[in-house]
């Protein structure tokens, strides 16, 4: 592939979304490229179990994925990954991306960067102990206590996995009342008797103790400051949208999310957005395709009026 | 992986970086930042073909993760004249990663 290229679509982004709307433009004979800041397969990457595709009872996050990314290059969609993109220019009928691979231009953009993980909003130096994935670095604290921070589905699913490798203990801290959370993923992580469940709870402030850190927990509800001794920390206090790049020229919501309509169109002529990174109430894998379905028929009826 | 970055284990790891000025990354299977810090590296080796990089399964070569007290995944460490010079964990760009290695 040339590194200087006219499309007939780009997609910004290789999560479940672009990949499915890249499937869609290829097989219906549109030069398509798609362009990954990292690798394909986005947050489902991070998924150890994934239980709610329809046809797998049970696969690995980025099994699926990379099942998905082989057939769209088998069907003809261009693929680079690891690139940074330097610069947009949207407002044209030409669209141009330009990139550390070089600049390509397509008449319809389809942006499906979704969304990334939130950082841990306190001020530490325990960078080593706080990690933002089980998968990765749970292994590491087999027989040991770690923290949780966060009670949706994510954190807990992300927990129940640690709590399979053999961490000692889980104190999870929730800064609502109640944990969102499923309330069978919850009642299947206190079944184990290894996890404590704060809420109403803020981490406030982490000290260093010998290999491990005092947690300095603020219990809103009495005012009082707890302690707790841990030997790590994962941070799962959920996402937010990438939309850094093109926040200036595309109408998002108030927490940065592409406003589309239900054609997935934006308020661009010839850009389009699907999955996790426009404004809408579910993001699940299943609406993310959907999303990038509608977004690639679209783009095609575009590209071909 | 790229023909070019070499594959590391217990048996050869010692005698690799203390024989090698390089780069070496601990990564673990189905660790998503560890599948971008590869990608990352091939993209490197491209653009700096005269920086040896290399890479180690941590989760098959313990006893090397426990005596360099590797704590988490993706990490790099970078050896010169056999002493590792820098440890850093985490995600790059190539060219940050070339810089890493270049300026220690």
């Amino acid at each position: 592939m040339k590194m200087s290229e006219h499309y007939d679509l780009i997609i910004l982004g290789g999560g479940i979304a672009g990949m499915t709307a890249a499937l869609y433009g290829a097989r219906s004979n549109l030069r398509t490229l798609v362009i990954e800041e990292e690798v394909c397969g986005g947050l489902a990457n991070w998924t150890h179990t994934i239980e709610n595709f329809p046809s797998q009872r049970a696969i690995n996050g980025m099994d699926l994925m990379d099942a998905v990314k082989d057939q769209m290059i088998g069907c003809g969609a261009d693929l680079i990954e690891v690139v940074e993109i330097e610069d947009l220019d949207l407002k044209n009928d030409t669209k141009k991306i330009i990139t550390d691979e070089g600049a390509f231009t397509a008449r319809a953009i389809i942006l499906a960067m979704g969304r990334k993980p939130i950082p841990l909003p306190i001020e530490h130096d325990w960078d080593n102990h706080v990690h933002y994935c089980s998968l990765c670095d749970g292994i590491f604290y087999k027989d040991k206590d770690v923290a949780v921070i966060g009670g949706g589905n994510s954190a807990f699913d992300e927990s129940l996995y640690l709590e399979s490798i053999g961490v000692r203990s889980i104190l999870i801290v929730e800064a609502m009342d109640t944990c969102p959370a499923a309330e069978t993923t919850q009642q299947k992580a206190l079944a184990t008797g290894k996890f404590t469940i704060f809420t109403g709870t803020r981490l406030q402030a982490i000290a260093r103790e010998g290999t491990g850190a005092q947690l300095e927990l603020y219990q809103q509800s009495t005012g009082e400051t707890l302690r707790s001794k841990v030997d790590g920390i994962f941070v799962f206090i959920g996402q937010k949208p990438a939309t850094e790049l093109i926040r200036d020229v595309i109408q998002t919501d108030e927490h940065g999310y592409i406003i589309a309509s239900p054609e997935m169109n934006t308020d661009l002529a010839g850009v389009f957005a699907a999955g996790d990174i426009i404004s809408k109430r579910y993001r699940q894998l299943t609406t993310a395709m959907s999303d990038g379905t509608i977004a690639a028929l679209e783009a095609h009826r575009y590209v071909c009026a | 992986m790229e023909g070019s970055i070499v594959h590391l284990h217990e048996q050869n790891f010692e005698d690799y970086v203390e024989n090698t000025d390089c780069l070496v990354v601990f990564h673990k299977p189905r660790c998503p930042n560890c599948k971008v810090l590869l990608k990352v590296m091939e993209k490197c080796r491209v653009k700096h073909p005269e920086i040896q990089m290399a890479c180690i399964d941590s989760e098959e070569n313990k006893s090397v993760v426990e005596q360099l007290e590797v704590s988490r995944v993706p990490s790099i460490l970078i050896y010169k004249e056999g002493a590792l010079v820098v440890r850093k964990s985490g995600i790059m760009k190539p060219a940050e990663l070339a810089e890493l290695y270049l300026q220690a």
